[in-house]
């Protein structure tokens, strides 16, 4: 089955698996690797990654990005030249609430829809896209994001993108004698969909995606991102966190600009992790084990 | 009698200032010696030079009393309005309304430019977190934080989704740090699919209705909190009229731009245009004085041109400039390198544009907002940027970075790789921070590199 690349949680990857491609999210670990997106100052680590490593890739039938952030749009630019991959550049509001604004949502679900059936991706009946909800649903209703089970300081990681880095990093912080329970990146708690309502007959499947995606998850990206605190807040207090790690690539100023934020909302620690590719830094190997060394000494 | 045209300091323009005054010279009521702006702090001028122009002088006067205006703004009872981020839409629509002063928070980055360290504007914006890898409009955060550069707005926009990561950031922040914002959704541009319907946007481009439907409602919402600003309905004739006020400012910027680019010999530096264009965007927070200020200034190169003089030789190299700088000096070495400016693309053109007048007014403007450069592709901007410069014969494209903003990354390379294309004309990327002094050299060599290429190409 060709595969379908997509960076942003927002993109569901139940409507691309109901057009007969697989869905593929996040990058993986070849930061080195080159292609479209040139390694320049200034220019996001994960971004070049992702794009790179998917129109490298033999398998890819196409590249979605979204609109949350500004490189993630240059960077489709630059693709679509020197790119042969097909891309598709999704557009997601930053507001949420207002009908008009939810709706131009639907239409981009609606456009990318059309956009792989163009490819040569099925073209699936409203039922087939009911089909493919219920079981992701299903998935999700009996999987539970993976938290470490070992023993050690609890911690909650927020962040965006995902990568190869996560899982370094997640293993840095066990060795150090601390344990993830709360993952808020892009792979984790926080982006996980409401669950899908009782279908009545006449229910577009565009509009419950909309629901379940759009309404129901809190970005960094949303304006204003209150409910990105708010559901922190929440989920902070529930998983007993003693500390907070921030984990961002360098560039990323919607993340960046956060940090004083998040530091200043919750009575935790926070550190931050900034990523430029490579592997963890010594630098932020060093910092992970201070904070959860100082934690130790707090118990 | 015209005076000859030159670059002169701001010690030089006191001198002359006096004996203006002295020879009976009327000024307008913010007018007054250059001088008396560093004496409140404006320290980076001393590092510029200015076109010895009357008009100019009016220019900047204009330019620095701004704060005072806003202030003044305030005690008369008018209602502020802080517009961000959109540069050139919302604004037209308050000034459609007595009673209201409209103007862009983000103007606040030059702020350190001009103040240098005397504002301090920066330091307060590390202070919040937001640092030297954020674009210099971070100084705007510090500027609401610092509450002396303009009034507290009693209004706060921003248009958000299709704009730069730097600005959404930091306006989040200030949300955060207690300032209720209206923000307004801005869908990113993209020519309408096959079959889909689409509506022309100034500047030539296309959009799908459905986009230009959605930012029109998203304007209605600021329309409405105009209104309950300013306690009376803002009508669409009120709004035809603002359009009308607007697009004869803009109308104003088009003739002094067509006439510097094509002149023979340069009749206006580059960093009088800039600051001229930039009165496009909120009038200076007065409508009525900045359309005075600038038909005076286009009075002034129109002799200038009929008299065949202006600035650097006629062999300057002719220059196409993206992008603006945040540090001001940095347009006078253009001329000093041995170029001219020779087309324009500050990353706000649909400021420039004529807001259609044969349209409902909300149509009219959202159709506006949507052709902003910034929210549609840079490959957009990049056909603009062609078009001019073939128009006005330009030599060569000078990409200026905007250091540590988002959109400065890749667009260049985009932007460059079109030019190229395109034209087949030499580009160089420069990076401008605000105070520029300890880059200069290389910023020279680079400024001269381009002009030494331009000459090369001749022979």
């Amino acid at each position: 089955m060709k595969r379908v690349f997509y960076a942003s949680p927002l993109v569901p990857s139940e409507l691309i698996r109901a057009h007969g491609f697989l869905p593929m999210m996040g990058a993986g670990g070849s930061f080195r690797g080159s292609g479209p997106v040139p390694d320049a100052a200034g220019v996001c680590a994960f971004l070049r990654a992702f794009v790179n490593e998917a129109c490298a890739s033999d398998e890819a039938a196409a590249v979605v990005l979204t609109t949350e952030c500004d490189q993630m749009r240059r960077g489709g630019e630059l693709a679509a030249v020197h790119c042969d991959v097909p891309l598709f550049l999704m557009d997601v509001p930053a507001t949420r609430g207002a009908p008009a604004v939810q709706a131009a949502y639907v239409g981009e679900l609606r456009r990318l829809g059309r956009f792989l059936v163009a490819l040569g991706g099925t073209r699936p009946s409203d039922e087939d896209i009911w089909d493919a909800m219920a079981e992701a649903d299903q998935s999700r209703r009996t999987s539970f994001p993976s938290v470490a089970l070992v023993e050690g300081v609890p911690l909650a990681l927020l962040g965006g993108h995902v990568s190869g880095r996560n899982g370094e990093l997640a293993a840095e912080i066990e060795r150090c004698g601390g344990r993830i329970v709360l993952d808020g990146t892009d792979r984790g708690a926080r982006t996980r969909p409401a669950p899908l309502r009782a279908r009545s007959a006449p229910d577009d499947p565009y509009d419950e995606l909309a629901r379940v995606y759009f309404d129901a998850l809190p970005t960094v990206c949303e304006r204003p991102n209150e409910r990105l605190y708010d559901w922190l807040r929440a989920a902070l207090a529930e998983s007993g966190a003693r500390g907070l790690v921030l984990l961002r690539y360098v560039w990323c100023d919607l993340w960046h600009a956060e940090l004083a934020e998040l530091e200043r909302a919750f009575d935790l620690p926070v550190l931050d992790i900034d990523l430029c590719g490579e592997e963890l830094s010594p630098r932020n190997r060093t910092r992970v084990q201070a904070l959860i060394e100082a934690l130790q000494v707090r118990t | 009698m015209m005076r000859p045209p030159a670059q002169i300091t701001l010690a030089e323009w006191d001198r002359l200032h006096e004996r203006s005054r002295a020879a009976g010279r009327r000024e307008p009521a913010f007018g007054g010696p250059l001088g008396r702006h560093v004496q409140d702090g404006d320290v980076g001028l001393l590092r510029l030079r200015f076109d010895n122009s009357p008009a100019a002088l009016d220019l900047w006067n204009f330019l620095l009393t701004e704060e005072q205006r806003l202030f003044a703004a305030r005690a008369a009872g008018r209602a502020i309005v802080g517009t961000m981020k959109d540069l050139g839409t919302v604004p037209v629509m308050a000034y459609s309304l007595p009673g209201v002063t409209a103007f862009y928070p983000d103007g606040a980055w030059w702020i350190p430019c001009i103040m240098e360290r005397e504002a301090g504007l920066l330091a307060i914006a590390d202070s919040l977190g937001i640092g030297e890898s954020f674009c210099p409009v971070r100084a705007m955060l510090g500027a609401f934080e610092s509450g002396a550069h303009f009034p507290e707005p009693d209004l706060l926009t921003c248009s958000v989704g299709a704009v730069c990561d730097d600005f959404s950031a930091i306006a989040q922040r200030l949300e955060k740090l207690g300032r209720n914002i209206l923000w307004w959704q801005v869908p990113h541009r993209r020519p309408p699919d096959r079959g889909e319907a689409g509506v022309p946007l100034p500047g030539g481009l296309e959009a799908p209705l459905e986009q230009v439907a959605l930012v029109r409602g998203e304007l209605a919402r600021v329309r409405a909190a105009l209104q309950e600003l300013s306690g009376r309905e803002l009508s669409d004739g009120d709004l035809r009229a603002g359009i009308r006020a607007a697009n004869g400012i803009r109308a104003v910027l088009r003739e002094l731009r067509e006439t510097v680019f094509r002149a023979e010999i340069a009749p206006l530096p580059a960093l009088e245009l800039l600051v001229a264009e930039m009165m496009a965007l909120h009038f200076c927070s007065d409508r009525d004085a900045a359309l005075e200020v600038l038909a005076g200034l286009l009075d002034e190169v129109r002799r200038r041109v009929a008299a065949g003089a202006g600035f650097g030789a006629p062999d300057a190299a002719r220059v196409f400039w993206v992008n603006p700088v945040a540090d001001l000096a940095v347009m006078n070495l253009l001329e000093e390198c041995g170029g001219r400016i020779c087309g324009t693309e500050f990353l706000f053109t649909h400021a420039l544009d004529a807001i259609p007048r044969d349209l409902p007014p909300m149509e009219a403007l959202a159709r506006t907002a949507l052709s902003d450069p910034m929210v549609g592709p840079a490959a957009d901007r990049a056909r603009r940027i062609c078009a001019d410069a073939r128009r006005f014969g330009a030599e060569a494209v000078l990409i200026s970075r905007i250091p540590g903003a988002s959109h400065c990354a890749l667009e260049g390379t985009i932007i460059a790789d079109v030019v190229a294309r395109e034209l087949g004309l030499p580009t160089v990327e420069i990076e401008v921070p605000s105070v520029s002094n300890a880059v200069s050299p290389a910023l020279v060599t680079r400024l001269t590199a381009l002009v030494e290429t331009v000459r090369m190409r001749r022979s």
